[in-house]
């Protein structure tokens, strides 16, 4: 019984712990759950037509668990996907330590975005011009610092992230540190060219005051959460938040 | 020293609850079992021995944050001479399955009165 508490309670520190939830998505993964996990470095392997549609599904018990390290209890149905960091056809593995929760909703950072690289990486790895080993390193690191290098600026005039103060670790166990660029000071989250800054305290400047979240929602003056919001960037119309990429929240 | 299963020399890997690796990794007697059964279980697999001659065990993984009857509790890894290595999931189950198509295997195991090792029918 004491050990079992002793598993219940460490378990609920670590979960409580975690700085993600369905409001707030990881837009990285932590290096500390999520290090990328490969099957093969050969690109003669993965340069086969339908290779990843041939690949072994992940079940949902698994998908459950990730979800759950992650401090994500509960996700809107569509609007999530457990994604390989190292993608399945770059060769990477279906094991949990390749595994962690994207959203598709964010914006301008989201799933869909880093699809786009997977693609472009794949097409790299089998024209020959990028060692496949490379492409899985990148990606490990950091997918929108790879994103940047490979496929051109990110969407939205978005910055390249930084390791969120979650993970532990920048490097991924068995993948050499790549030589991707980064950005100093950048911040952790998305931010729009055409958006204004948020004051110190979350609010917005009244020239500009609709907020936008962490999680790419943005709240009008008089709506329900818009007090709690800590902006993370405003506009000055709806307009120019949906010309960002942002959305309205789901009612 | 390195890890062995079923006498192969494999990476292993133990996935905590909160999702951290533990290291060093550690197999609880029925962890050791279940994987073995599900090694045993592949290798002494008619189809499997002739869609996959020389797969050799090198990789295994225990997840703790599924629960040991569903899929996804454990992972095998085998290499293949040329070609890509294979992944199968193992789980406990009422009764032996092994589904090559989808990479699942269900093993059975059971405590014996006094023995707190579990044991592979």
């Amino acid at each position: 019984m004491k050990s079992l508490l002793t598993v219940l309670l460490c378990s609920g520190l670590a979960w409580a712990a975690s700085p993600y939830s369905e409001q707030n998505p990881p837009l990285l993964p932590d290096a500390s759950l999520t290090p990328g996990d490969v099957l093969t470095t050969d690109a003669k392997l993965v340069c086969v037509s339908g290779y990843a549609g041939s690949k072994r599904k992940v079940s949902q018990s698994l998908k459950d668990a990730v979800y759950k390290t992650y401090g994500i209890l509960k996700h809107t149905s569509g609007d999530w996907e457990i994604d390989h960091l190292i993608s399945l056809e770059l060769g990477g593995s279906n094991t949990q330590s390749n595994l962690w929760p994207q959203s598709f909703v964010t914006q301008p950072l989201n799933a869909h975005v880093k699809d786009k690289l997977e693609d472009a990486l794949h097409k790299r790895v089998c024209d020959g011009v990028l060692p496949l080993s490379e492409a899985q390193k990148a990606i490990a690191l950091n997918w929108t610092a790879a994103y940047l290098k490979y496929v051109g600026p990110l969407p939205a005039g978005a910055v390249v992230l930084l390791p969120g103060q979650a993970a532990s670790s920048t490097s991924a166990p068995g993948l050499a540190p790549a030589s991707v660029p980064t950005v100093p000071g950048a911040p952790a989250s998305p931010t729009s060219a055409a958006s204004s800054p948020p004051n110190p305290d979350g609010s917005c400047p009244s020239a500009a005051p609709i907020k936008v979240s962490k999680s790419g929602i943005y709240h009008v003056p008089g709506e329900r959460d818009y007090a709690k919001t800590h902006a993370q960037s405003c506009f000055a119309s709806i307009q120019d938040a949906e010309a960002a990429g942002y959305r309205a929240p789901k009612r | 020293m390195p890890e062995t299963l079923n006498g192969h020399p494999i990476e292993l890997v133990v996935t905590l609850p909160d999702g951290h690796r533990m290291d060093p990794p550690v197999l609880t007697p029925l962890e050791q079992a279940a994987l073995e059964a599900a090694d045993t279980a592949l290798s002494g697999h008619a189809e499997f021995k002739v869609q996959y001659p020389g797969a050799t065990l090198i990789h295994a993984e225990s997840n703790r944050g599924v629960a040991d009857n569903r899929h996804g509790r454990f992972y095998l890894r085998y290499t293949l001479e040329g070609k890509l290595p294979l992944e199968f999931f193992a789980f406990l189950a009422p009764k032996l399955t092994v589904d090559l198509e989808k990479g699942l295997v269900g093993v059975v195991l059971f405590r014996s009165p006094g023995d707190s090792r579990a044991t592979q029918v």
